[in-house]
């Protein structure tokens, strides 16, 4: 297991680019755990106005993908919606971001792909899929999904 | 309208003349542009807190402009786009003039690989 320090150290270096992206999105502030290595965004839903966190948990990272989760009111999670030229959601009906750069996608956490390799080969499994090899290009993945999505289930 | 455009003597102010009305037209002469051909774009990317400035030629498709720019700004792999200030996403097929990219817009670099 990666020790806390390098997770601390590469977090330190991406946090300028996440919070110089949520400056950008009027709407969409981040904030960081130091102490549990959480990296937290807060939005609201484009459609419904409904508030959301959004959290990376980043024991490992960069060793092994954060492990992203969603939460609105009551637990519900963001509904998939379309984006023209994009070829599908990354919020899947099981409730989670399926995506590469997700550790709860992965089979060994109980996610639907066993097939990408093992968390480890994140940067490159799922070629073709959503790419984010950064924090800041994750958040933006998860931007980009939210603004087409119809609700909140 | 009708009118004619003539050069100021010091080529840097034209005057278009009609009757009654004259209309000049300054331009800033130092001042380096893409030309006809080409346009210069602002593009944001997340992973850099600056954004970058590019020329593209507006018959490029935003397939391989949005290439260039995230390899310009270290992305390796993926299916980079553009997306406007209005959170839409450029067809990727087109080229720059056809999905309506102007001169001296913002556009955030996006991948477009989509969920699985």
């Amino acid at each position: 297991m990666i020790p806390a320090v390098v997770t601390a150290a590469a977090v330190d270096a991406e946090f300028p680019a996440v919070t110089a992206w949520a400056a950008r999105r009027p709407g969409w502030a981040v904030r960081y755990d130091a102490t549990t290595l959480i990296l937290y965004a807060d939005t609201i839903h484009p459609l419904t106005s409904q508030p959301i966190t959004i959290a990376a948990e980043l024991t490992g990272y960069r060793a092994v993908p954060p492990a992203w989760t969603i939460t609105g009111p009551n637990s519900t999670f963001p509904t998939a919606g379309q984006i023209p030229g994009v070829s599908g959601s990354i919020f899947h009906p099981n409730r989670l971001i399926c995506a590469p750069w997700n550790r709860l996608a992965y089979g060994e956490h109980g996610g639907p792909h066993p097939d990408w390799g093992g968390q480890t080969n994140w940067t490159s499994a799922g070629a073709g899929y959503t790419k984010g090899d950064t924090l800041a290009d994750m958040l933006s993945q998860i931007a980009l999904h939210l603004a087409v999505s119809p609700g909140m289930s | 309208m009708r009118g004619t455009a003539m050069p100021f003597p010091s080529g840097d102010i034209s005057t278009l003349q009609r009757k009654d009305m004259t209309l000049s037209i300054e331009v800033e002469a130092n001042k380096i542009r893409p030309g006809h051909g080409e346009l210069s774009v602002i593009v944001l990317a997340p992973r850099e807190p600056d954004p970058k400035t590019f020329e593209f030629r507006r018959t490029e498709t935003v397939r391989d402009s949005a290439r260039t720019a995230a390899d310009t700004f270290g992305y390796e792999g993926g299916n980079p786009s553009f997306e406007t200030e209005q959170h839409v996403v450029l067809d990727r097929d087109k080229t720059l003039a056809e999905a309506g990219v102007h001169d001296g817009e913002r556009l955030h670099l996006v991948d477009v690989g989509g969920g699985v």
